[in-house]
């Protein structure tokens, strides 16, 4: 839905119309190079989607499997595997010739993936359902079957059944970005497998339409990432939780009734920004959601170890250790813990984490008005911390506990109350400090430059910082470290007085924080649209300096009807422009030839606004409107406005043709 | 002000299965307020009541566990040093019923008092206000249920119309601080029946279920 040309990022590109076809027709096709982040959404003819699969799948010029099979098809359930085979090549409405022959493929793969896996064919499963849409391709039976079974493996998760292992940790991902919609669900009984065991099952071949199936698929297996399904059924949700929320009063049947149907609307159109949100999402959730859980895909025997935690009593995401300490480290976007440190004070104060913050979870107990006082402070550092973009900053709240059962029980109180004020972003650190100080004592680093060295610091007694337990130790490592940090844990020089903000350390080193602005809207999209500008910052840095003063006594008053009646003002659409925080102000776009004006209106002055901002028009590197919102995500650092506008659509075609001229105007000149 | 004033600090569990007002019950309790905007607990959360009782002052901590079955290994910490316990069931929904000899159970394998006694437990069955079917009116069953149970006594709550709440609370205070007593005594404690103390502005649905 969205195009523009000049484009270095290399996002949704319309200059960048590689004939597929041809790309994958020259012999050595290498899908990588498509994968810069773009998608590509096309309608491709069969032959092409089924070359396009095969080497997605990378089972083209695999041999044939069911040569070593006598073709038997005699399983105890056969007849049920004949008959759903049947159901499912008459719901394509083939030529009776054609589809006999298909009828028998599918059989045969089917009767073959069971002898050979050693599984038993139920109906409940979703495999017809990803046979479906290879079914219109032409493959031949070697090749469904490879497409199949390569499916299966790679993308279809393990225990993907009622109360599978999948479910709980898809809850938590839910839980993570929409904590109301997942108490929402948990208040109706409503487990994620009610209503999407099938679209796990079946890359949602399930229940969407066959043309959007194919299509969604042409993108899906080009991203090469087994848990994106994850982020496209958050996205339908996401999607559906208005809906939802508007018949709250509904039964928990009508409700799991109308969110498996939810797909069913989906558009080929759709799925770019599908993708796109999908993209969004997942950069804004802890990468622990995959690497400690990698093992619910592929054909490892190892499968799900016993240490493994038990999602289903999770009380949030948790996320692990490395993960916390790299994540400040690296990334300047994307996932930035803030930590709340839940133990007791004393162990606080022998030895944690330099960055984060103290929250003393007994107080919940103890003493409830001064633990509200704890929470509007942390949220107060936490704002702080990020408007300095300090090391400590981040919007991902992470809890920390002891790592010890009986220890944490304050700690997972705290955390339940942050949930259950539906807080966003929420999540557990794995193990706890114990497992903070395993993982330094294992990575064993060396000698005071080691940045994790400065990780650890203590604030119990005058001087038993680790900085100067390292020096007392000449230097031997974070092992050293750590024991005299355990026996530190023991001395108790407490004074709980001094323990908060003042560890939110403020290194000053500004971090854009641009990428920040959008999660806090998406709570209010209903019928209207969002209309999201991205621009960059570093070619016209003057006007948007400008633009990002808020609240200032310098901007220029204007009337807004005079504005509107300009000569030069092309479309004037009225909008609310929606802030980072959520805010909305009433403002009206004007379009001219070269620029588009956001003037807010002034609530003291009816009929006045500010010049709130003012957008050079071939400064805009994508512009969305779409079905819920929408992101950019590169790796430049852009800035994004907001606009709410009814009618979006008409809206959007209008700046987009402006946007057109202009550039068609640059290029020809 | 009266610094010869004894306190006392109790944990009171509130359990029971999802959805049958423990939440509501506690609010009601504590805050005076009911909410119809029903959303499942998560994990656990606690409030805190005083009350002045004889001469001395009361604190109760209530424990509202979640019923949801996803937190059972997880609350099941939040049992310990708890002094007395209501199990909760919803009127309306016979289910909720047959879980609490299961709630029961399950606190009674994890928690006895240092004479090797149960904790005082209190049955509520909840939401009385609405139309039920399943319960019998036959309060002479229940009486039989509880005894058979180990429950020191049952009430018919309604968070909703605040019925019986405080009644059922005094009733359990009263037997947690009996149960102390007795532990001090080292006397092990008979049943003491809810008959025994309608003086003090209790009453117990025993009169109740005749209205």
């Amino acid at each position: 839905m969205t195009t523009k040309t000049n484009d270095p990022v290399g996002e949704i590109s319309g200059a960048k119309t590689h004939d597929l076809a041809d790309a994958l027709d020259s012999a050595e096709c290498d899908l990588d190079s498509n994968q810069d982040g773009v998608i590509q959404v096309q309608n491709l003819p069969p032959q092409q989607r089924a070359k396009l699969w095969m080497i997605a799948l990378n089972v083209s010029g695999k041999g044939d499997s069911l040569s070593s099979w006598d073709g038997a098809l005699d399983l105890p359930e056969q007849t049920l595997i004949h008959s759903r085979s049947q159901q499912i090549i008459d719901e394509l409405g083939l030529p009776v010739e054609e589809g006999l022959d298909l009828v028998s493929d599918v059989e045969s793969v089917i009767t073959f993936y069971c002898k050979s896996r050693n599984v038993t064919f139920t109906p409940d499963l979703s495999w017809l359902h990803i046979l479906k849409p290879q079914l219109g391709l032409q493959l031949s039976r070697k090749d469904l079957y490879n497409c199949f079974y390569a499916i299966m493996n790679k993308y279809i998760p393990r225990d993907c059944v009622a109360k599978g292992r999948p479910f709980h940790l898809f809850r938590l991902l839910l839980q993570y970005h929409e904590p109301e919609l997942c108490s929402f669900l948990d208040t109706k009984k409503i487990t994620p497998d009610f209503y999407a065991i099938n679209w796990l099952g079946s890359l949602f071949s399930s229940s969407c339409l066959p043309e959007v199936s194919q299509a969604l698929w042409d993108v899906y297996l080009q991203q090469t990432d087994p848990f994106l399904i994850f982020f496209l059924m958050l996205i339908i949700l996401v999607n559906a939780k208005d809906g939802i929320f508007i018949h709250e009063g509904e039964s928990k049947e009508e409700i799991i009734s109308k969110l498996k149907h939810s797909p069913e609307f989906l558009d080929v159109e759709d799925l770019e920004d599908l993708f796109s949100l999908a993209q969004y999402y997942n950069s804004k959730t802890p990468l622990s959601l995959r690497k400690e859980n990698h093992n619910l895909f592929g054909s490892s025997l190892v499968a799900l170890k016993e240490e493994d935690m038990d999602l289903s009593q999770a009380l949030c995401l948790p996320v692990s250790v490395p993960e916390i300490l790299q994540a400040n480290q690296l990334q300047p976007e994307g996932v930035r813990f803030f930590v709340v440190d839940c133990r007791p004070a004393e162990q606080y104060n022998a030895g944690h984490l330099s960055t984060a913050f103290h929250l003393d979870s007994d107080l919940m107990l103890h003493n409830p008005s001064e633990f509200a006082l704890s929470v509007k402070s942390l949220l107060e550092a936490q704002k702080q911390s990020l408007e300095s973009g300090s090391v400590a900053s981040g919007e991902h709240l992470c809890f920390m506990g002891s790592g010890r059962e009986e220890e944490d029980m304050y700690m997972n109180m705290v955390l339940a109350h942050f949930l259950q004020k539906n807080k966003e972003f929420v999540s557990i650190a794995k193990g706890g400090f114990m497992a903070l100080q395993q993982h330094l004592a294992d990575i064993n680093v060396e000698g005071p430059d080691n940045v994790y060295v400065h990780w650890i610091v203590s604030t119990s007694g005058s001087h038993s910082s680790l900085s100067s337990a390292d020096d007392s130790t000449d230097g031997k490592g974070v092992k050293s470290l750590v024991n005299k940090m355990t026996f530190a844990l023991k001395s108790k020089s407490v004074n709980v007085k001094e323990k908060v903000i003042s560890f939110i350390e403020n290194t000053s080193t500004p971090v854009d924080r641009n990428t920040a602005l959008v999660h806090s809207i998406i709570s209010s999209v209903s019928l209207c649209f969002y209309l999201m500008l991205f621009l960059f910052p570093s070619l016209f840095s003057d006007e948007i300096d400008g633009s990002s003063i808020s609240d200032d006594d310098r901007k220029e008053i204007v009337n807004i009807q005079t504005w509107i009646n300009k000569p030069d003002a092309k479309h004037h659409i009225p909008c609310n422009e929606v802030k980072e925080t959520g805010h909305m102000f009433p403002s009206h776009l004007l379009i001219t030839a070269t620029h588009m004006y956001c003037l807010r209106e002034i609530a003291a002055r009816k009929g006045f606004a500010y010049i709130q901002s003012r957008q050079a028009l071939n400064s805009v590197v994508k512009i969305t409107s779409i079905f819920v919102l929408s992101i950019k995500n590169s790796k430049l650092n852009s800035l994004i406005f907001q606009y709410l506008i009814p009618n979006a659509g008409d809206a959007t075609k209008v700046i987009k043709q402006q946007i057109m001229n202009v550039l068609d105007a640059m290029e020809s000149s | 002000m009266q610094n010869n004033r004894k306190e006392h600090l109790y944990k009171i569990l509130v359990i029971g299965d999802l959805g049958v007002g423990k939440t509501s019950i506690i609010k009601r309790y504590v805050h005076q307020t009911y909410s119809t905007n029903y959303r499942a607990t998560i994990g656990v959360d606690f409030a805190l009541k005083v009350l002045n009782w004889d001469s001395e002052t009361v604190r109760l901590q209530l424990w509202d566990i979640a019923g949801q079955e996803r937190f059972g290994n997880m609350t099941r910490v939040y049992y310990r040093e708890a002094m007395g316990a209501f199990i909760v069931f919803d009127v309306t929904r016979p289910t909720t019923f047959e879980a609490v000899s299961k709630w029961k159970e399950d606190l009674d394998s994890k928690l006895t008092l240092s004479n090797g006694q149960s904790i005082a437990t209190v049955l509520l069955a909840n939401k009385c206000d609405q139309k039920r079917d399943f319960l019998t009116n036959n309060s002479l069953k229940m009486d039989q249920y509880c005894k058979e149970n180990g429950f020191v006594g049952w009430f018919e709550t309604s968070a909703r119309e605040n019925i019986n709440i405080n009644e059922a609370a005094n009733f359990l205070v009263k037997h947690i601080i009996a149960s102390e007593n007795d532990i001090l005594k080292s006397v092990v404690p008979d049943t003491i029946s809810p008959q025994l103390n309608s003086d003090k502005e209790m009453t117990c649905s025993y009169w109740l279920s005749l209205d």
